[in-house]
């Protein structure tokens, strides 16, 4: 699960991208609102968290901007002003949810757990799916009610498609989604990541359809 | 007299030398015209003396008129009009029957051709002018006669003339009176008319919006216009500046608020949650003063607009989704409902505040549900906010809104909330209530100016 964040306090960003990676996300940063719009408007995100009071472009032109470019990404606006005008209007550009500074680094998380949680449809913050379960406040996946150890990396490609089951996806799709921009992959970085997380839980637990991608809780071929 | 009131001082000044002038022209006027009226008298009076002189009769020892006068008056006891003639060496004196047994007192009368005139006393002892001379009449015998021939006439027809003109000179100059204090008046009135328009102009800048005075000003006031706006322009500098400093402080606090809290997350992580919650129950209590600060410095120092006009149901409809997007608005459910789209006279700002602080409130303790219903009753505008939460006692609803009164210390913001709702809606000419809502929740009823 991969989240912008654009935020130009560079002391703000850092908690913020150091309780989202303990939340089991990645996080990439941008400090201004041209360079956040750019990231945003051209790559796949699972949320962005956007700081109102942005230099170069504000945070409310930035929002609105992708909405009308059709970028549907969950997004959740920041900002110290606190003023209800601010907040109505974010809400009104498209924004999905707000948060005031100064906020508990617990709230944001939680927030952003639940805005992924609702972009997919799953109100709960506990997503089960026969016998695996994931809690995405504990960062935990269980098999049979039993906690499975996983690395953050295998812990994403769980949660990623847990929040897209049912649904096939390829492996760009992954790769974008699993992996901050710029990383170094091997061809097969997603096949051996596949593999070792059906070693914990089972070899039916992830489907593969040659050619398309992966998924988790599709109905039978 | 009242010196505090230019009006009434430059109103007295008018009348006052008003008074004078018109006493002393009708006293002038008056003066004149008894002047003007006793020479006519005067020159008939010698017109009459030269007819009696030519008539008279030297020769006799009792001096007399040769014949009648042509005037039948003279014949007339009391008639008006009389002649006298008079031999100073003898005493002997002869006179028209007009005056019947009244004599003429006797007065030094010039010689030569002139005459004198005096007043005096005639036959009914009403007031007479005389108009005499000395003569010296040739005797053929004898040396020369002196007489002293004197004619009169009453006074009465001169007074009443006098009064009669006096009267309507009173008159006359008591409606010019009138006239000269009504363009006085008007004078002062239209003298002073800028100095309402000032006043008229001040009052647009604190209560209108206005940003300056404007408009065209006598030159003599110009100064003043000036100095008032160039007054207004540096207060206005100062309280922006004040209101950039203000929100510059709010950001910097805030920045390292947030800061403190992910220092207060790292504690907790490394295991000392005790002093993690201390450090956050800390920067919440900072928060939510730098927040009512912020917000009491914008409500004050905030550029109204002269004739607001803000569309309510949009404005609802935007607040009702922005509250719905927060953990607790999303729970529940939304019933809004905007009768006739009206227009409210308040700014669009104080209006998204209002709102959403009441809809948050409601949202706060609602169980299930949140009801908006707003429509136009009059001239103004009637917004019920109705939640179905535990609502509150008599004793809490009467204190709800005022200043640093939170009804539950359990949850925060309350009070402060609804205490800058109050005053929000106090400076935009409305009201505010609150009352135990049908479903037992709290119910906010607001009455907001309507927009024409």
């Amino acid at each position: 699960m991969r989240i912008l964040v654009v935020e130009d306090d560079d002391g703000i960003a850092a908690t913020i991208r150091s309780a989202l990676e303990l939340a089991g996300f990645l996080v990439e940063r941008e400090a201004n609102g041209e360079n956040g719009w750019f990231r945003g408007d051209s790559e796949a995100f699972d949320a962005i968290i956007l700081d109102l009071g942005l230099p170069v472009l504000d945070g409310l032109t930035v929002l609105k901007r992708w909405r009308k470019a059709g970028v549907a990404t969950p997004i959740m606006i920041l900002t110290a002003r606190g003023n209800w005008d601010e907040r109505v209007e974010g809400i009104d550009a498209g924004a999905d949810d707000y948060l005031a500074k100064p906020f508990r680094v617990e709230e944001l998380v939680a927030r952003t757990r639940a805005l992924l949680r609702r972009a997919a449809g799953h109100p709960s913050p506990i997503i089960e799916l026969g016998e695996i379960s994931l809690d995405t406040r504990q960062v935990r996946v269980a098999k049979s009610g039993l906690p499975v150890p996983l690395s953050p990396q295998e812990y994403r490609l769980v949660s990623y498609l847990m929040h897209h089951r049912g649904r096939v996806v390829g492996q760009p799709e992954l790769t974008e989604h699993l992996y901050l921009q710029d990383t170094e992959l091997d061809s097969n970085a997603i096949e051996v990541l596949v593999r070792r997380v059906r070693q914990k839980l089972g070899t039916d637990a992830i489907v593969t359809r040659r050619g398309f991608g992966y998924g988790m809780g599709l109905g039978p071929e | 007299m009242n010196v505090g009131s230019l009006r009434l001082r430059l109103l007295l000044l008018a009348a006052a030398s008003l008074i004078v002038v018109l006493i002393v022209a009708g006293f002038a006027f008056a003066s004149t015209f008894a002047g003007h009226t006793q020479r006519v008298l005067e020159a008939r009076l010698l017109a009459e003396l030269n007819r009696v002189v030519a008539l008279v009769d030297a020769a006799a020892d009792q001096p007399g008129l040769r014949r009648p006068m042509p005037d039948a008056r003279y014949e007339t006891p009391a008639g008006g009009i009389y002649w006298q003639i008079r031999d100073p060496a003898t005493g002997v004196t002869s006179r028209s029957r007009s005056l019947w047994d009244v004599v003429l007192a006797p007065t030094p009368l010039p010689t030569g051709g002139d005459t004198a005139t005096v007043s005096s006393t005639g036959p009914d002892g009403q007031r007479v002018l005389v108009v005499g001379q000395s003569l010296a009449f040739e005797r053929q015998s004898t040396t020369d006669r002196q007489l002293e021939v004197m004619v009169a006439e009453d006074l009465a027809d001169v007074d009443a003339a006098n009064a009669a003109f006096q009267s309507d000179l009173v008159r006359s100059l008591a409606i010019l009176a009138l006239i000269l204090m009504a363009t006085s008046w008007a004078t002062i009135e239209l003298g002073l008319a800028p100095l309402a328009r000032i006043k008229q102009g001040i009052a647009r800048v604190r209560f209108g919006g206005a940003k300056s005075l404007s408009g065209a000003y006598p030159s003599e006031v110009m100064p003043l216009i000036n100095e008032v706006n160039e007054l207004l322009e540096t207060q206005e500098r100062s309280i922006e500046f004040s209101r950039e400093r203000a929100a510059d402080l709010a950001h910097g606090l805030k920045t390292s608020l947030t800061l403190l809290n992910g220092e207060a997350f790292e504690l907790e992580r490394a295991g000392n949650t005790a002093s993690a919650r201390r450090i956050e129950q800390l920067t919440g209590s900072m928060t939510a003063t730098v927040d009512h600060q912020l917000r009491l410095s914008r409500l004050r120092h905030r550029v109204r607009g002269d004739g607001q006009s803000t569309p309510l149901a949009e404005a609802v409809r935007k607040v009702v989704a922005a509250v719905k997007a927060t953990p607790a608005g999303r729970q529940l459910e939304w019933e809004a409902l905007v009768e006739d789209d009206p227009k409210v006279a308040v700014d669009a700002m104080d209006l998204s505040e209002l709102l959403g602080i009441v809809l948050e409130n409601a949202a706060e303790w609602a169980r299930s549900k949140v009801a908006v219903d707003a429509r136009l009753e009059g001239e103004r505008v009637r917004l019920l906010i109705m939640d179905d939460g535990p609502g509150l006692d008599d004793a809490a609803l009467a204190t709800i809104g005022e200043r640093g009164k939170r009804l539950d210390e359990q949850r925060p913001g309350t009070g402060l909330g609804l205490a800058i709702a109050r005053e929000i809606v106090s400076l935009n000419g409305g009201t505010i209530a609150f009352s135990r809502a049908g479903a037992g929740g709290l119910a906010v009823a607001i009455e907001l100016p309507f927009a024409r």
